[in-house]
Order: structure tokens, then C-alpha cells, then sequence
């Protein structure tokens, strides 16, 4: 899978080795073309060009019909806006993630159809998601908000604490994906137990959502 | 007509000087207040010193009842932005971003923002006084 990744700063690189060590097909562009020429020699197997990441030419240089994502990631909002846009509207890459350094503009992005990623955003959800433990939270809305993935983790007085799936009585219309132990991840079958300290991953279809989180932390909302 | 110009530069300066001094109600932002000192003695606007693509700053200049915006910063990038956001946001009846790389200018256009693309003007007025006809 192709990724088109526009800026070569830290972000742009750290990323660019990441997503190389997974197997992905990527591309940097950059601006300056000192800074690229310094990426590409640090970086071997990633093809890496100079240019402006706003101008189609240079877009179309670096085969951006081809991508599967392009991922904005410059130091200037503005440019991360036009180069998602372009790459959305003109050139129909399904997939678009800007960065957004200034939290102000998140609103704006959003309002004109641009995924965006913001360390802001990413650091109050993780104080978020660690104020709610011993919460049930939505990791993901499925169907318009009709189906959802949901995390658990389980505490000692949770009714589910050292039981066997197949003695759970779940609510209709549920289902448990996985049971998280520590750094393993357990498929589930009726004979897996779940311990104090795991966490739950379940699907459900949000008129369930509360009688699952009375089973698993035994309290209702 | 209340109207807000985002970028005090030689453009930004002038139209906005020209705008008041017609009696229209000019707001003019830029992110450096040194800029202002280009605005002639005409001008009896309102100055708010600030990016213009932030929101809260075009409704500090009061987007939300604007007739028009006209975004002339040095940033092609930045015109554009602040067009979408005065369009498409705020649904300002004129909006017109001013462009210095043709190229985008015709793909903006394409995305329904009205844009002046200074180079192609200036060299069409150019090959117009060198060719002694009237150019486009």
C-alpha cells in the first residue's frame, strides 16, 4: 500500500520509518530541499522528494493518484489544510490525515471534511481514558452510532471477575471480542477466564450498552 | 458595507485606506501590529493584530455580520484558508482570496472560491503595455 507523506520534519520522519517497518510502499515530500536531501540519506529505503507538497505538479511527481493515504504532517496548518484538499477533492485519495499544530484549527479542519490528528487531542484522550477506568468506554461507533465497540476493565468486584465466559449471562445483542491480559490479547472461548485487572473489548448495539456495563462492573447507569 | 481585510501588507494597506475613506466599515487583521503603520491617514477602521485563519479572531472582526472578506496575506495557503473559512463558515456573501501561483488559483476556482491571481494579471498588463494593445 502506497503512503504519501508531506513534511519532512521529525514527525514526518519517525512516521515514515514506522510505517516502512511495517511494510508499507511511502514516499516523503518536503519543502526544503536541504532537509530533504538530508532524509534521504538517512532514510534508504524511502523515496524522498524536494517540493512543495501545496503544488498539484509536485503532488502528481510523487504518483499521488496512486496512494492509498496521504498524511500532512508540515509545521503550518495552513498547508496541511490545502495539501489534504487537494488530495481529497482533486485527486480522490481515500484516505487523508492532516496534523493540526494549533488546536484552534481542529473545528475548522473538521468542518471541511479533513481528518485531523492533534498531540493536543491525543493527550487529553489519554488523561480521559485513564480517569475512566473502572468506566466502560466507546472505543468505536459503528453504524451511525448503532453498534459499538466498547473497553472494560475489570476490578475486583466486578461480577465477571474469575468467571468463565460460557457462565455469563450476556445481554442480548453482545458479544465479547477479546479479553486483554496484560500485553496478551485472548480470543476468546467458553472455557477462557476473565481476572481482575483485564480489560473487556466488546461489540454491541447500543440499546445493550447498559445492562453490559452492569455485567461487567456491576453497576448500571 | 462591512468588510474585512486579512494581510496589511502594500495591498492590504491600500484597499483598506481606499475602502474607508469611502466610508465602508473596514476591519483589517495582521499578525504583526508594525504592520499597520502602512495604513494611510484615511484610514478610520478598526486594526486587530492576529493570524487571520483563526476563527476566533475573524469573528473578533466580526465575520458573523460580514458583507465581505478580502484575504490578501503573503500566503496563497493562508488566502485560501481564510476564504474557506469566511465562505464556507461564515457564508460571507463576498469572498475573494488573492493568489500569487496560478496553479492554484485554477483549482480554487474549481472549488468555488473566487480568487485574483496577481501574476497572471500583472503579466497579461505587462504583455499588454509591451505589445502596445490593451491585454487582457
Amino acid at each position: 500500500m502506497y503512503v504519501l507523506i508531506v513534511g519532512g520534519g521529525k514527525v514526518g520522519e519517525a512516521l515514515a520509518k514506522n510505517l516502512e517497518k511495517r511494510g508499507y510502499d511511502i514516499a516523503v515530500l518536503e519543502k526544503d530541499e536541504e532537509i530533504a536531501k538530508t532524509l534521504a540519506e538517512e532514510l534508504d529505503n524511502i523515496m524522498i522528494l524536494a517540493g512543495d507538497g501545496c503544488d498539484p505538479l509536485k503532488l502528481e511527481e510523487a504518483k499521488i493518484e496512486r496512494a492509498k493515504a496521504v498524511v500532512a504532517v508540515t509545521g503550518d496548518d495552513e498547508d496541511n489544510l490545502i495539501i489534504c484538499q487537494l488530495a481529497k477533492d482533486s485527486y480522490k485519495v481515500p484516505r487523508v490525515i492532516a496534523r493540526v499544530n494549533n488546536p484552534k484549527n481542529e473545528d475548522t479542519f473538521r468542518f471541511l471534511g479533513i481528518d485531523t490528528v492533534s498531540s493536543t487531542q491525543i493527550i487529553s484522550k489519554l488523561i480521559e481514558e485513564e480517569s475512566t477506568v473502572g468506566d466502560m468506554v466507546t472505543l468505536l461507533s459503528l453504524k451511525k452510532g448503532k453498534v459499538s465497540i466498547v473497553e472494560a476493565k475489570v476490578s475486583s468486584d466486578s461480577p465477571v471477575a474469575n468467571k468463565q465466559i460460557r457462565d455469563l449471562s450476556l445481554p442480548k445483542d453482545s458479544l465479547i471480542i477479546t479479553i486483554i491480559k496484560g500485553e496478551d490479547v485472548i480470543f476468546p472461548r467458553g472455557d477462557s477466564t476473565i481476572e481482575e485487572g483485564n480489560s473487556i473489548i466488546a461489540i454491541t448495539s447500543v440499546g445493550r450498552e447498559k445492562s453490559l456495563k452492569k455485567l461487567f462492573l456491576g453497576k448500571g447507569e | 458595507m462591512h468588510i474585512i481585510i486579512v494581510g496589511c501588507g502594500r495591498v492590504g494597506s491600500q484597499l483598506a485606506t481606499m475602502l474607508s475613506s469611502e466610508g465602508h466599515d473596514v476591519v483589517i487583521i495582521d499578525k504583526s501590529a508594525k504592520s499597520f503603520k502602512r495604513l494611510g491617514s484615511a484610514f478610520n477602521g478598526i486594526t486587530i493584530t492576529g493570524i487571520g485563519f483563526d476563527a476566533d479572531i475573524l469573528k473578533r472582526a466580526g465575520v458573523e455580520r460580514a458583507d465581505a472578506v478580502a484575504a490578501v496575506t503573503n500566503g496563497d495557503n493562508s488566502n485560501i484558508m481564510i476564504g474557506q473559512i469566511a465562505k464556507r463558515m461564515y457564508n460571507v456573501p463576498k469572498v475573494i482570496a488573492r493568489m500569487y501561483d496560478p496553479g492554484r488559483a485554477v483549482i480554487y476556482k474549481k472549488f468555488g472560491l473566487d480568487t485574483i491571481c496577481m501574476t497572471t494579471i500583472g503579466a497579461n498588463l505587462i504583455k499588454g503595455k509591451l505589445l502596445g494593445k490593451g491585454g487582457k
